[in-house]
């Protein structure tokens, strides 16, 4: 199994994630759905690295990673506000982790054709990027060191329709043209239809049900119908 | 023509009324004061405004009053009047001949002062209305303006009592410049220990919640409460000639901390090293803790993060605290005079001057002291800029 968590517990500031368990493929496109406050970033930190878990462990290429610091965990991480280092440059954020990988002209320069950011390389400051070009700046850095996974915390919130679309594009060839695992993890439905294969739904720190993404909205349980997908959905 | 006759006529009624009362030379001054005042109403009177006009005689009116009836001030009446026809038509540059005038005529021995101050003050406040509209601010801005009042008039007055001569003489006494050497040198070292140790207590201080974190950060303000003779008593205690660890460090490494640079940095440093920290805690907080978890996650450990995104972003706001940290440490009086009275620091000596020649002796070498603190500080805040526009 490429990647998994099981039995993962982690309670902080009055908040727990409960039991989680899941299951996903190399290559494949993952989808994590839950509304606000389900826990969804705090278990994507989780799987970053970021903090350790109560009990549970995390698993990579059936190696157990539950312990191993971030930095060493080669998992990228799309922050949902982007993050993007204010005192450096456009390239100096993208080449940020290169300095702990061994860069690759040919991998970076299909990274910055696929993502269309070419022409943002030589600009000094990231504050005047637009939403949707800080977004790829941002995803740029976190591909530039070639994590085995990407997490993507809700990657299109606070962008326009256009940008959107964009960025959505971009995720897709990312996952079909380079065969890169992701986790998209999002609110909103709409984002991850026709995109994700499988998808897990997230509520209250607990997982609540998980399946391939078309067997789900065909028929959703009660409680999901209610909070995302609306009665006109169905 | 009717008009310059008028003016011509009320002027010379003037001439009569003041030939009584003043001596012919200044006369012959306020003669050309009013003339001048004539010759500009005149002016003033064809533009067709006489709500205007008569707010010009009002003006002149009220300078006899309180200028040529009341304070007696003949001559000055006669620059006053020059002053007001000339400017009275520069609206700008009116109410600070107004101010000019109030400092002059009631608070005649330090007018120079709080003329300069509330010109200083009607600028700033002038400028906060006209950027905002709002009367509430004005106010707010009076308010606090007082504070300011009460901070620069003192040093202003000092300064303006002193002549260049005297500072030049002051500067160039041996003494002197070696107080202040020692000054400098004793406050720079102070500074760079609380930079090396106080920076990374800050970063965990900013980052890490654990228990007795509470506690430690009042400690961090123990140095402020604590009066200045405390702090040399107690550091006299631990460090004195007569304490184990004095004797022990005098024995074996030759260092005698009372009276010596040891003691005047361990003083520096316990009074000023609350600033530094402080203002480190609150640069590592200011950074937003998710620019360190990309950080992370793009390969780089915790201290690689510390080095290339924690410290970077803080450092202008670590530079601030050493600029404020120097300034204390510079500044320390209290605790010197117990446990380091020689090697002479520039405060201490100046305190030593005033007590053996008194007060006028004095005041040149408090100037310098002031300059020389003030020139520092310009330094470092520019310095300070510098790194920050190549930052960028």
């Amino acid at each position: 199994m490429f990647f998994k968590i099981s039995g993962f517990n982690k309670s902080w500031e009055g908040f727990s994630l409960k039991d989680i368990s899941l299951e996903m493929e190399e290559g494949q496109y993952f989808s994590l759905l839950g509304p606000c406050g389900a826990g969804k970033t705090l278990l994507l930190n989780a799987i970053a690295g970021l903090y350790r878990p109560d009990s549970g462990e995390i698993f990579m290429h059936d190696r157990k990673i539950t312990l191993l610091a971030a930095e060493k965990r080669s998992i990228g991480y799309l922050f949902q506000k982007d993050a993007l280092f204010p005192h450096l440059s456009v390239k100096e954020n993208i080449y940020y982790g290169l300095k702990y990988h061994a860069p690759d002209k040919k991998y970076l320069d299909t990274i910055f054709q696929l993502l269309g950011i070419a022409d943002l390389l030589g600009r000094r400051d990231t504050v005047n990027l637009s939403g949707g070009e800080a977004r790829k700046v941002a995803l740029a850095r976190s591909l530039a060191v070639r994590p085995r996974l990407l997490l993507l915390d809700e990657p299109l919130s606070f962008l326009d329709p256009l940008s959107r679309a964009k960025v959505m594009q971009s995720l897709k060839s990312l996952n079909k043209q380079i065969g890169l695992s992701i986790i998209h993890v999002t609110h909103d439905v709409q984002e991850i239809k026709g995109i994700a294969k499988n998808m897990a739904v997230l509520f209250d720190g607990a997982i609540a049900q998980t399946g391939p993404v078309e067997k789900l909205l065909s028929e959703p349980l009660d409680l999901l119908k209610e909070k995302f997908w609306g009665d006109d959905h169905v | 023509m009717i008009y310059l006759l008028l003016s011509i006529l009320l002027l010379s009624l003037h001439l009569l009324f003041f030939t009584f009362f003043v001596d012919p030379g200044t006369n012959a001054v306020i003669l050309s004061a009013n003339l001048l005042f004539a010759f500009n109403g005149v002016k003033v009177y064809r533009k067709q405004e006489l709500n205007r006009f008569i707010l010009y005689l009002f003006g002149y009116l009220l300078l006899f009053v309180f200028v040529f009836i009341l304070s007696k001030a003949n001559l000055l009446f006669a620059i006053f009047v020059i002053l007001y026809s000339a400017i009275f038509n520069i609206p700008y540059l009116l109410p600070y001949l107004i101010i000019l005038i109030f400092s002059v005529i009631f608070v005649t021995p330090y007018w120079l002062q709080v003329f300069i101050l509330l010109g200083a003050f009607y600028l700033f406040a002038n400028s906060i209305y006209k950027k905002s509209y709002s009367r509430f601010f004005v106010v707010l801005f009076s308010i606090g303006f007082v504070s300011i009042f009460l901070i620069i008039f003192p040093i202003l007055y000092i300064f303006l009592q002193v002549s260049p001569q005297s500072l030049i003489l002051a500067f160039k006494n041996n003494e002197f410049q070696h107080a202040l050497f020692n000054s400098l040198i004793t406050s720079g070292i102070s500074t760079l220990i609380i930079l090396i140790f106080g920076v990374p207590f800050a970063y965990v201080m900013a980052r890490k919640n654990f228990s007795g974190k509470g506690v430690l950060d009042n400690l961090i303000n123990l140095p402020i409460l604590i009066p200045q003779t405390v702090v040399g008593i107690a550091l006299l205690v631990v460090l004195g000639p007569k304490s184990p660890l004095g004797e022990f460090m005098f024995k074996n490494c030759r260092l005698a901390v009372a009276n010596g640079y040891l003691g005047i940095i361990a003083a520096q440093i316990f009074v000023s090293s609350p600033f530094l920290i402080r203002s480190a805690i609150n640069a590592f907080e200011g950074i937003d803790q998710r620019l360190e978890d990309a950080s992370r996650t793009l390969g780089a450990s915790e201290f690689s993060t510390f080095m290339r995104i924690s410290l970077p972003l803080a450092g202008s706001g670590i530079f601030s605290g050493c600029i404020l940290s120097l300034a204390r440490a510079l500044s320390e009086v209290g605790s010197l005079m117990v446990i380091a009275y020689h090697p002479i620091t520039a405060p201490i000596y100046i305190y030593d001057q005033f007590i053996q020649y008194g007060l006028s002796e004095i005041q040149p070498m408090a100037v310098l002291l002031v300059i020389s603190c003030l020139w520092a500080f310009i330094g470092l805040h520019w310095l300070r800029h510098q790194l920050i526009k190549k930052a960028k």
